[in-house]
């Protein structure tokens, strides 16, 4: 009886670990060191936020998996038709294989840091790598590597708070806050990272593939409360990483008049404080994270498109019992190389992932806020009061942020370089 | 068959098809309706397959989706349904019905490879 | 065809908003207007100076023993790659006398910085924070080459 409860509690503090590991990947590493670098402390309020919302949605999409057993695209097209549910599969989908392309590109930036080979090659490397790794390893362990490796990321909360930061005054911007701008760019440029960062941390693959690998791991009713504990404990600690990251950008990056674009700087910080070693341990880390949030894309988007379409879908079995599911991921994985071997700047290629995931957040969350509260799919375990006003709440900002994003973008593209 | 009333658009239309195995192979694409003015209107059959799922997008779309994907479909007699729940259960393996083709046809291929 | 058209137009009118309104924002904002032009030399200032910082953060690990060479190089490499599409920007704008596009591309796919240096040198270009932008360039470029020199050829 002990040995299942303390069994029960590994499991649990596994699943947080494992959410911790996966909560960055380097859209949100990206813009977390450049709203540091850019604007101090001022924009750690976004990350609070973003974590709320992402948490919020999560428990949603995973409560949705656990009444009904049913896929959310399943339901999605059940409820809104085809045309609806094929107008937000292809906002999904597309997004998904942008922000996959992002990551691998980024992979291949770092095992080019280590390595000095060319990039190209090294991108040809990385996805010939994550069809291997996900073709071969069982699901379980896939998650389970890449999330708690990606731990090793921790090593940058350590720099954060070997740099001292001015404590107050960072818990002081834990609450939304405007400094004083001193150009009218500046205010737009400070919109801009707001609601890129906030974006990169709202990335709607991670609430897709949770509710897919609710199903397939059987997840109950019984489990809503466990996975409630999961996600906010889980975030909340995975959180730490972005808010460290800003840190890191106010306090190392900003007195040097960096701004880093690539993550390569990020681990230029850690070696400046810590040496070989600590650049090497931010780059595994990095690169574990970014690999499995590369990975967590390809098969949400299988995921997508397979329920969607009434095929065979899961990871737990092998690839045959699934062929179309697997062609899919791999399809995915493939799109995604191609676009970074179009040659496009990586740089380039995380911001316009993060905007194009902008634009799309709403059509990907309004499903899950209506599908969440309406009776008739879920009874009495419908959304209450509160997440019901949460959801719609981060809906109006997610709307209005997708607005905003592109004119935004536009205005300040100079200020890119 | 059924007690109550059964909506097809709420309860059938676009629903996962799962077969005598429990595996899904197939959505509800289209639902073929029998009669006429005057008559009784009867759903004879379940259409499966990308020609109906191609007729119903915007016309601009259509050709080129059609250009893509086919016109073809499988049509499952409604005496096949076994249970109608979340999903549209049928009586037979999906084999059996010609549903899930693509599904064994790329699985066939996807086995020569190593670890499949 | 009720309920479920209904939440369809729903979708429908959804988009048709969001495609106004996004219209609406950008209007406005333009007519608010800020002119680009002189911003942007200012902006290439800020970015060749955080790639100089940037290189001098990295020509200072390397010198303590901090970050292996092949770290370097590479990081060296992609901040020269930026800094390259900085440089192309600044050259291509029409400040002072025009340089000619052709001769300019010539010269970047020779990869001569050298050269480039001495092009930017003839034309005295102001930001409008005050700064000798020649000046800056000189700065950065010099640096880039040095570190580039001292990395051990393999």
């Amino acid at each position: 009886m002990k040995v299942a409860a303390t069994n029960q509690a590994l499991a649990l503090l596994l699943r947080i670990f494992v959410s911790m590991g996966a909560f960055v990947e380097v859209g949100a590493l990206t813009f977390s060191i450049g709203a540091g670098a850019r604007f101090g402390y001022s924009l750690v309020w976004v990350i609070v936020i973003g974590t709320v919302g992402i948490a919020v949605y999560c428990e949603i999409s995973g409560r949705i998996a656990a009444v009904r057993n049913e896929p959310l695209f399943a339901l999605i097209r059940q409820r809104d038709g085809f045309r609806s549910g094929l107008l937000t599969l292809v906002a999904v989908t597309s997004a998904n294989a942008l922000t996959c392309a992002a990551q691998i590109g980024a992979v291949a930036m770092l095992w080019q840091l280590l390595s000095g080979w060319p990039y190209r090659l090294l991108v040809l490397l990385a996805l010939i790598f994550f069809i291997l790794a996900v073709w071969f390893t069982p699901k379980e362990w896939i998650e389970r590597v890449f999330g708690l490796l990606g731990l090793m990321m921790i090593v940058f909360v350590t720099v954060a708070v070997s740099l001292h930061p001015r404590w107050s005054q960072v818990a002081a911007t834990a609450l939304p806050n405007l400094p004083p701008f001193k150009t009218r760019r500046d205010g737009l440029l400070y919109g801009y990272y707001a609601i890129a960062l906030l974006g990169s941390i709202l990335l709607p693959y991670k609430t897709y593939f949770r509710a897919s690998a609710a199903i397939e791991h059987k997840r109950k009713v019984s489990h809503i409360v466990p996975d409630r504990v999961t996600w906010i404990v889980g975030f909340g600690l995975g959180s730490l990483l972005p808010v460290s990251l800003l840190l890191i950008g106010a306090d190392f990056f900003a007195p040097r008049q960096i701004e880093p674009q690539l993550p390569g700087g990020a681990a230029l910080a850690t070696a400046s404080l810590f040496g070989i070693a600590g650049m090497l341990i931010a780059v595994g880390g990095m690169f574990f994270a970014f690999a499995g949030a590369a990975i967590e894309m390809a098969l949400s988007g299988a995921y997508n498109v397979a329920q969607f379409l009434g095929w065979r879908w899961g990871k737990l079995g092998t690839p045959r019992s699934a062929a179309r599911f697997a062609v899919s991921w791999i399809a995915l994985l493939c799109a995604a190389a191609l676009i970074v071997l179009t040659g496009l700047d990586p740089a380039r290629i995380v911001e316009c992932s993060v905007i194009l995931s902008v634009v799309i957040l709403p059509f990907t969350y309004f499903p899950l806020v209506v599908i969440g509260a309406d009776r008739r799919i879920m009874g009495d375990r419908a959304s209450g009061k509160l997440i019901k006003a949460l959801g719609w709440l981060y809906f109006m900002l997610i709307t209005l942020a997708a607005l905003a994003v592109i004119p935004l973008f536009i205005l300040t593209r100079v200020g890119k370089g | 068959m059924m007690e109550r009333p059964l909506d097809l658009l709420r309860d059938v239309l676009d629903h996962t098809i799962v077969d005598a195995d429990g595996a899904p192979c197939g959505t509800v694409d289209d639902l073929l309706l029998e009669g006429g003015p005057g008559q009784l209107l009867k759903v004879t059959a379940l259409l499966v397959g990308p020609g109906p799922l191609v007729r119903r997008l915007p016309r601009w779309l259509e050709r080129a989706a059609a250009w893509i994907f086919g016109r073809r479909y499988a049509r499952v007699s409604w005496s096949e349904v076994e249970s109608i729940s979340a999903t549209v259960t049928l009586r037979s393996p999906a084999a059996k019905l010609g549903l899930g083709r693509w599904d064994r046809k790329v699985g066939r291929w996807l086995a020569r490879i190593p670890g499949s | 065809m009720n309920r479920r058209g209904q939440r369809y137009l729903g979708i429908r009118a959804l988009i048709a908003i969001l495609a106004l309104a996004i219209a609406a924002v950008v209007g406005v904002i333009k007519l608010a207007g800020a002119s680009a032009d002189s911003h942007e030399l200012a902006v290439i200032v800020s970015v060749l100076r955080s790639d100089a910082a940037a290189t001098a953060v990295l020509s200072d690990a390397l010198a303590r023993g901090q970050t292996g060479t092949t770290f370097a190089r590479a990081q060296a490499a992609q901040q020269r790659r930026a800094l390259d599409t900085s440089l192309r920007q600044l050259i291509s704008m029409r400040v002072g006398a025009p340089l000619e596009r052709g001769r300019v591309q010539a010269m970047e796919a020779a990869g001569r910085l050298d050269v480039l240096l001495a092009l930017l040198e003839r034309d005295t270009l102001r930001s409008s924070d005050g700064d000798g932008i020649a000046a800056r360039s000189r700065e950065v470029l010099s640096t880039m080459l040095a570190i580039e020199r001292s990395l051990p050829q393999s």
